[in-house]
């Protein structure tokens, strides 16, 4: 592994009990933090390793670019380093990063505008033995149906880009990332009635979209 | 219910967490963030750092809700102290200034060479009016 030649952040808070993260260890993120905290900096190359592709997962399907993906995602944990001394631990780390992440590619994709490129990252070979993607190409009578995976993506990416930011940060929280509407509505600041709402009316427009690969 | 009625929808999206950035995405991305680190360490100067602190610490209000927020309160707070300046007291002190009125009156009164209103609004000095009668 590479030296870590970080230096540690400036000020050293306690972190408090927070609420469980699902699908992470809560507990070691909090010694995680606190470690980063007092200035061990292979504590957050850690925490970056541990959320790197969730997040990576959160930015792409936000923007469909990998590029930016990629730079978006150094400019989060960046940020958070240099905001660690304030973490407080009020919530957990998990929903603290991903809010950093939401807003910040929420500014970009404002930012950017109609100027947005779309550039896919490859499908993984696992998506064939998919039970979700055998019964998307299998029609009710039994039949296989031809799916083309790369226009199958392409599609997927093109109906998500014409939701709007808040439509698409939803699905991507919840239909592809598998977040909670409790969570999601932490991550975003939002109740949990609005996350519901976004979402059944983001399905709607992506019912329509997609409409002749769901009949 | 939501879930139900558009789970052929939420199954299509779901394939999306095949699309991956490929294996060695992360070590690769650890150094490079390691190395934007040093750059900006050695390229930033103290000051940079500060505003950049500054920054990350006030973003909350470059927010468009809370800048609406921030904004009502200056223009609540600008309103305040204007009205300091033009001499209109706040409601606490009313009764106070009801008191200094009378007793201007009264030394008004009390002083001849003062201007007393006649009803027509035409003023003219008391000693006059006496010397009338």
């Amino acid at each position: 592994m590479e030296e870590s030649t970080l230096s540690a952040p400036a000020v050293a808070l306690p972190v408090i009990p927070s609420e469980p993260a699902p699908g992470s260890s809560a507990a070691e993120d909090r010694d995680l933090v606190a470690r980063a905290q007092n200035g061990d900096t292979r504590a957050f190359d850690d925490l970056i390793r541990k959320y790197t592709n969730k997040l990576y997962g959160l930015v792409y399907n936000m923007t469909s670019n990998r590029e930016d993906t990629a730079d978006l995602l150094q400019e989060v944990f960046a940020k958070a380093y240099r905001s660690l001394g304030r973490f407080m631990g009020k919530s957990s780390f998990y929903t603290w990063i991903y809010s950093i992440a939401v807003n910040m590619t929420l500014n970009h994709i404002k930012k950017r505008g109609r100027h947005m490129k779309v550039s896919l990252d490859d499908v993984d070979t696992g998506i064939e033995n998919d039970p979700d993607f055998i019964a998307v190409t299998t029609a009710k009578t039994g039949v296989g149906r031809e799916v083309n995976i790369h226009e199958l993506q392409k599609r997927l990416n093109e109906a998500m880009m014409k939701l709007s930011e808040d439509h698409r940060t939803v699905v991507t929280l919840y239909d592809i990332q598998g977040h909670q509407h409790a969570e999601i509505s932490r991550m975003l600041g939002v109740s949990e009635g609005t996350v519901r709402s976004r979402l059944f009316y983001a399905h709607r427009q992506l019912q329509a979209y997609l409409e002749d690969f769901i009949k | 219910m939501n879930d139900e009625e558009f789970e052929d929808i939420r199954k299509l999206m779901r394939l999306k967490r095949h699309e991956t950035p490929g294996e060695g995405f992360t070590d690769s991305f650890i150094k490079e963030f390691h190395r934007r680190q040093r750059d900006v360490a050695q390229q930033q100067s103290g000051l940079e750092r500060f505003m950049q602190m500054l920054g990350d610490k006030f973003e909350a209000f470059l927010n468009p809700k809370c800048g609406l927020a921030a904004a009502a309160a200056v223009i609540a707070l600008v309103a305040v102290m204007l009205n300091g300046f033009n001499g209109v007291a706040p409601a606490s002190n009313q009764p106070a200034q009801a008191v200094s009125k009378v007793e201007d009156a009264k030394k008004k009164a009390e002083d001849p060479d003062k201007l007393q209103n006649k009803p027509n609004g035409v003023a003219i000095p008391i000693s006059d009016l006496k010397g009338s009668k």
